[in-house]
């Protein structure tokens, strides 16, 4: 429970980053709960490998909860908009990123979010979402340029990125 | 200004990581989520209870039966009367099927209380 504790605004927050809906990502944590208390004998490594370790049965959840949700209801571009619009916590340099993810819109969003958040291979989001790898490292690749670009035309953002940037 | 493919790659990661980090559940939903696994403990020591429970009548059952396996024989010579070998082992052998009927229907009981509390828990 206490390393739930440390770890859950984060994961509401990845599960909110997959779904798009607040509901859907608290359905998606509840389950992964329970299935985390199920399967904790094969966590390895303990209290270290936890957060990894629950971050990926959540991701799992996650895009269980996506497919399932398509199966019912196929999601017109309209709603897609609603669906995807993230809550306005803070907005900063991940509104940046987030800008580029609605514009390329869902399956480039999966894959981002996979890659980024869900600390996933290549390979994994390709096994994962059922495309192959040129797809993936493709619908990466567009995201890269979008977001070059981006930063180009956005001196301000440029600019904090050379101040903040890793290099 | 140019940006190597790398850097977007970290840029994008970092910025991804550092919103989810700031992350809190919403209000409520944290006791909700410790009331889950609060749930989920108790269901596991019923259940762990049950098997004991199971377990010990399965090993009184078998003693019950250790106990009338050699009734017939007892009976047999209180009687005065011969019993044939097939005899006793048919014996036996209704004895050992009625212990062995009555064990799947206690480790029933478990799946029972699974189902109920599911359905109390949706």
């Amino acid at each position: 429970m206490r390393l739930l504790k440390k770890e859950e605004g984060k994961l509401f927050r990845i599960a909110l980053a997959v779904l798009g809906n607040e509901q859907d990502a608290w359905d998606s944590m509840q389950q992964t709960v329970e299935k985390a208390w199920l399967k904790r004998s094969t966590l390895k490594g303990g209290a270290t490998a936890f957060p990894a370790w629950i971050k990926r049965i959540l991701v799992n959840q996650s895009l269980n909860i996506l497919k399932a949700r398509k199966r019912i209801t196929p999601i017109d571009p309209q709603e897609m908009t609603g669906i995807l619009e993230i809550p306005e916590y803070d907005r900063q340099d991940f509104s940046l990123v987030w800008d580029i993810v609605l514009e390329l819109g869902e399956e480039h969003r999966k894959v981002i979010i996979l890659r980024y958040l869900g600390d996933f291979t290549l390979n994994e989001i390709a096994i994962d979402l059922g495309i192959s790898l040129g797809t993936v490292k493709s619908r990466l690749n567009t995201a890269h340029t979008r977001m070059r670009q981006r930063l180009q035309d956005d001196n301000l953002k440029g600019a904090k990125y050379n101040e903040n940037g890793t290099r | 200004m140019k940006m190597a493919p790398d850097d977007v790659d970290i840029w994008m990661k970092r910025a991804l990581n550092s919103w989810a980090e700031q992350g809190d559940l919403p209000a409520g939903k944290s006791a909700q989520l410790h009331e889950i696994i609060a749930h989920l403990v108790l269901k596991e020591r019923k259940k762990r209870l049950t098997r004991t429970a199971c377990g010990f009548a399965a090993a009184i059952m078998a003693c019950i039966w250790l106990l009338f396996a050699g009734c017939p024989v007892a009976a047999a010579a209180h009687i005065n009367s011969q019993i044939s070998q097939p005899q006793i082992a048919l014996a036996q052998a209704f004895a050992l099927m009625a212990v062995l009927t009555c064990l799947p229907l206690m480790y029933g009981f478990p799946i029972q209380i699974k189902k109920c509390f599911e359905v109390n828990y949706e």
